[in-house]
């Protein structure tokens, strides 16, 4: 009995000696002040614990949106700017029923980024964009007037792609490796790797040539 | 909510996640407080930088009387190219709207008087694309050229104004506009890229519209 108590004695000194440095630290930063730091209610973002995979060192910088961490994964070093959403559809919006939402590692979104997800959205290693860059895999067409249901497709974001201010990425695109898509271009169709595009719709205004190694001139061709 | 037992496993994953908490609220806390008008190269009276903002290098920025910069824009001011110290000058009265993004490595110099929209993008240059082995947002900075927007100009919510352009005095630059050229001034210029539609003609002081080229 006394054996007992005593090992529960022994724990509850153990828990006591591997928190109190942890108490000490709290008490050093201050409580979180919401009206402070101006995060609205319900835009500070999910613990990592939350998330599908949450890696080391990333960092979601609230406010930001999201809504459905459970289908969202994060790699390392990845780093989403204020005022972001990263969202996965619920089945009952029309969202897929195994639909994940995949950054790689050290990706760094800028601020006021949407990324909407309904079937599959995959952002690859370093990719980078700039403020209020939309990417997003549903669309209602004509929902307004009726609607003709979600038409979805994966978009991919390969590797070491940009994605410029306000720029635009619909569904079923894959977005090349290291291609820049231009400040506020709209991109419905592929975007080969190494290529950079501008407009609405977005076209292709210079391109990578492999055969020389160069960046043609686009007014020479 | 879900219970959970309290275990001493427990408590500590609670805490650790506090502690991250509170040391993320206090690092945004600082990144988004925009520094004090004395640590700007030039701060004129009655402007305001409004928070939650991001400011880089204010010690490069000349900011005139009675500016007005509202919320969540980011005035990024970096010595990114070597050999030119970059400089951001924003002139008397101007007012920029909520959520604009200035990247300046070079010279930016936005007039008097001029009224922004919202979500305003000005840039006198962008990320190289040129190494095709190293990830765009890894790669210099582009050379860059000087970017004016005239006094009394006016660009509407969305508007990009690219590196190396001239928006005129009193230009009107359209919603949504991705600006890749000069807009001479008293002009409006719409769509992506950015044509101009309209100009005042002096002769008749009427405007009169621009066909497409």
């Amino acid at each position: 009995m006394s054996g007992a108590t005593g090992s529960v004695r022994t724990a509850a000194r153990r828990a006591r000696a591997s928190l109190r440095p942890r108490l000490d630290r709290l008490g050093e930063l201050a409580p979180v002040r919401r009206s402070a730091n101006r995060v609205p209610a319900g835009r500070t973002p999910p613990p990592p614990s939350a998330f599908a995979r949450f890696g080391a060192g990333s960092w979601v910088v609230p406010p930001a949106r999201v809504p459905r961490p459970e289908r969202v994964s994060i790699g390392d070093g990845v780093v989403v700017m204020e005022h972001s959403t990263l969202e996965v559809l619920d089945e009952r919006d029309g969202g897929a029923p195994g639909a994940l939402l995949v950054l790689a590692d050290t990706v760094i979104l800028a601020r006021f980024n949407t990324v909407v997800c309904g079937i599959g959205v995959s952002i690859g290693e370093r990719v980078g964009s700039s403020d209020s860059a939309t990417v997003f895999d549903t669309w209602w067409p004509g929902a307004p007037f009726g609607g003709f249901g979600p038409e979805q497709a994966p978009v991919v974001i390969e590797r070491h792609a940009y994605l410029g201010c306000n720029s635009i990425v619909g569904p079923g695109v894959t977005v090349g490796e290291g291609a820049y898509v231009g400040e506020g271009a709209v991109v419905v169709e592929d975007v080969p790797p190494h290529t950079v595009v501008y407009g609405n719709p977005a076209r292709v205004v210079r391109a990578f040539d492999p055969t020389t190694n160069t960046w043609p001139d686009p007014a020479a061709g | 909510m879900r219970l959970r037992r309290i275990t001493p496993a427990n408590v500590r994953r609670k805490v650790d996640e506090e502690l991250r908490a509170r040391k993320l609220a206090a690092t945004t806390a600082r990144v988004l407080t925009p520094p004090a008008p004395s640590a700007y190269k030039s701060f004129g009276r009655g402007s305001v930088v409004v928070p939650p903002a991001r400011v880089a290098s204010p010690e490069l920025i000349d900011i005139g009387d009675e500016v007005v910069i509202h919320e969540h824009s980011w005035l990024s001011v970096v010595a990114a190219v070597d050999g030119i110290t970059p400089q951001l000058s924003i002139g008397d009265r101007t007012s920029l709207g909520m959520l604009c993004h200035i990247a300046c490595v070079g010279n930016v110099e936005i007039g008097p008087d001029v009224l922004t929209a919202p979500r305003v993008f000005i840039g006198d240059t962008y990320h190289g694309y040129e190494d095709v082995h190293r990830p765009i947002i890894d790669q210099p900075t582009a050379e860059p050229r000087k970017v004016t927007i005239g006094r009394g100009a006016f660009l509407g919510a969305g508007a990009v104004i690219l590196r190396g352009v001239t928006i005129g005095d009193g230009a009107y630059v359209g919603a949504g506009a991705v600006v890749t050229r000069d807009v001479p001034p008293r002009s409006v210029a719409i769509g992506n890229p950015a044509r101009v539609v309209r100009r005042f003609d002096d002769a008749t002081a009427e405007w009169v519209a621009v066909p497409p080229a």
